[in-house]
């Protein structure tokens, strides 16, 4: 599966010719089956699933060969690298104008959900202490919070 | 004469087959106004559902009907984060949903809601120790029960299956549809594409912040492109005479494109610790810091997987099985593809009635 090789011209092993050779045996396979549909139409529509299921047969065989999967590395690589590079230019940009940038709403964002995680831990270890307590006094316990972080919600 | 043509020379045409063949393309293009017309027209969703609860973006939509309830432990369907939730309540006759709640059983669904660029460092914990354990609870709340049942379907699936194991106690049975949970089998396509060698999740999110939807989308389709990209509109101009299908194509096609984001950190996490490091299957992932073990879960599983799905194949689901404690676990392998499973005709024939039945057997009656 691995082995697809664009530039293989050997007619045996080039990719090309294999679907080629694979596509005309199926097709020409379904015209001539020896259960023979019943109307011309169905017989074309016989040979084109054929062409269908080989072509996706291939496909799937290029899909996972390691020429596409280096295609797609290198691809994924430079997009993810002009993006890069576009979201820093528009950064500058903005802040050339004194206006915020995203990296500064993130910040805050960061900021304010570190904020959280300690408020809940806070919140946290006072239920235990509380929880504690109660199981002095009287001997039960209740459920502690847990420092999760719990959406409230509105009920509609 | 021409029965004898099939036979030897299928491609050769008479003037009478290209006349009818001409006809018959003229009156298809005939019908496009009318095709268009279905599609402006097309509406998604079979039962009629109020949303009873939100927090934040997310929505808890409980369907109604004329259907006495007829069992008190309610079901949660617990959907992906990559598209919306109503493919399982997709037309009449195409509903999941519709078969729980006219077997009488009180039916939620989440919707997770769209993402915006702010929700990027949402992450597993904020997902299910935070969201989904705040909706359990409201649902535990609203029908009065301790425990309930839960259906997660693909990503929700898999995250339906951390929640249980982290709060076994919440869930009476678990009901997993196309649900990955073992990512070990590296020769299946997505686990190609997304093994850390090829696809560097840390820079997508941290150039990107949420996942693209045109990128999931986009690889979803590259999955099977000759079917989702070719055969797919072969198919749709032979039947494009056919008013159903039509309504069932363009329905199908709203959902296929109503694709949304991923929040960043969420992916991220998912992406890096069950797909590309299996942590999930091995007991090895934690969430909020404590330890997703998937043997605490000891209710009774329904796992069910499709024969013919691209995206997850069986043999990511199936461990789950015996990886978990409990001793009431089945498992149906359906000949279906991944979508099929929910809006598939023979699905919903055959699949879902007998999916009913297994979840009555299991449930507390009125």
């Amino acid at each position: 599966m691995g082995n697809y090789d664009a530039n293989d011209r050997g007619a045996a092993n080039d990719p090309f010719s294999r679907f080629w050779l694979d596509l005309m045996s199926k097709m020409s396979g379904s015209a001539f089956a020896t259960t023979a549909a019943p109307t011309q139409e169905e017989t074309m529509k016989r040979m084109r699933q054929a062409f269908f299921d080989s072509w996706a047969t291939h496909c799937d065989e290029f899909l996972r060969s390691d020429a596409f999967l280096d295609v797609l590395k290198k691809s994924m690589d430079s997009a993810l690298a002009f993006k890069q590079e576009l979201n820093e230019f528009l950064t500058k940009a903005l802040h050339e104008q004194q206006m915020p940038a995203r990296s500064d709403t993130d910040s805050i964002m960061l900021v304010l959900r570190s904020l959280e995680d300690r408020v809940l831990d806070r919140i946290d270890r006072l239920s235990q202490r509380v929880d504690g307590l109660e199981t002095a006094v009287s001997g039960t316990s209740t459920d502690a919070a847990t420092g999760k972080r719990r959406p409230k919600g509105v009920p509609q | 004469m021409n029965a004898t043509f099939p036979s030897f020379t299928p491609w050769m045409t008479t003037p009478d087959q290209m006349q009818e063949q001409w006809m018959g393309f003229v009156r298809k293009m005939a019908h496009w106004p009318k095709a268009l017309e279905v599609a402006r027209k097309v509406r998604v969703g079979a039962t009629p559902s109020d949303a009873v609860f939100r927090v934040d973006r997310l929505r808890l939509l409980r369907y109604f009907t004329d259907v006495e309830q007829r069992y008190s432990t309610p079901l949660l369907v617990v959907f992906a984060l990559v598209n919306r939730p109503y493919i399982l309540d997709l037309r009449p006759g195409k509903s999941v949903v519709s078969h729980f709640v006219n077997r009488g059983f009180g039916t939620y669904n989440l919707d997770w809601g769209i993402p915006s660029d702010g929700d990027r460092f949402l992450n597993m914990q904020d997902y299910i120790e935070g969201y989904l354990d705040t909706v359990v609870d409201q649902v535990r709340k609203r029908s009065g029960c301790d425990q309930i049942s839960i259906l997660g379907y693909c990503m929700g699936g898999s995250m339906s299956a951390m929640y249980t194991a982290l709060h076994p106690d919440k869930v009476k049975n678990l009901i997993l549809l196309a649900a990955p949970v073992d990512w070990s089998n590296r020769e299946y396509l997505l686990a190609k594409w997304t093994d850390a060698s090829i696809f560097d999740v840390d820079k997508l999110i941290h150039v990107y912040g949420n996942a693209p939807a045109d990128l999931l989308q986009g690889s979803f389709q590259l999955l099977k492109p000759v079917s989702t990209m070719v055969e797919k509109y072969f198919s749709f101009y032979e039947n494009m005479e056919d008013e159903k299908f039509l309504e069932d194509f363009f329905a199908m096609e709203t959902w296929l494109n109503d694709n949304i984001p991923v929040a960043g950190e969420m992916f991220r996490q998912f992406v890096k610790y069950c797909m590309q490091q299996n942590l999930l299957i091995q007991g090895k992932l934690r969430i909020n810091g404590r330890l997703v073990d998937l043997r605490k879960i000891t209710c009774p599983i329904l796992n069910l997987t499709a024969t013919q799905d691209h995206l997850v194949p069986a043999e990511l689901s199936l461990p789950f099985n015996d990886a978990v404690g409990s001793s009431d676990r089945k498992s149906i392998n359906f000949p279906a593809g991944h979508i099929g499973m929910a809006v598939g005709t023979k699905a919903n024939r055959e699949l879902w009635p007998s999916v009913c039945d297994w979840l009555a057997e299991r449930s507390d009656a009125v």
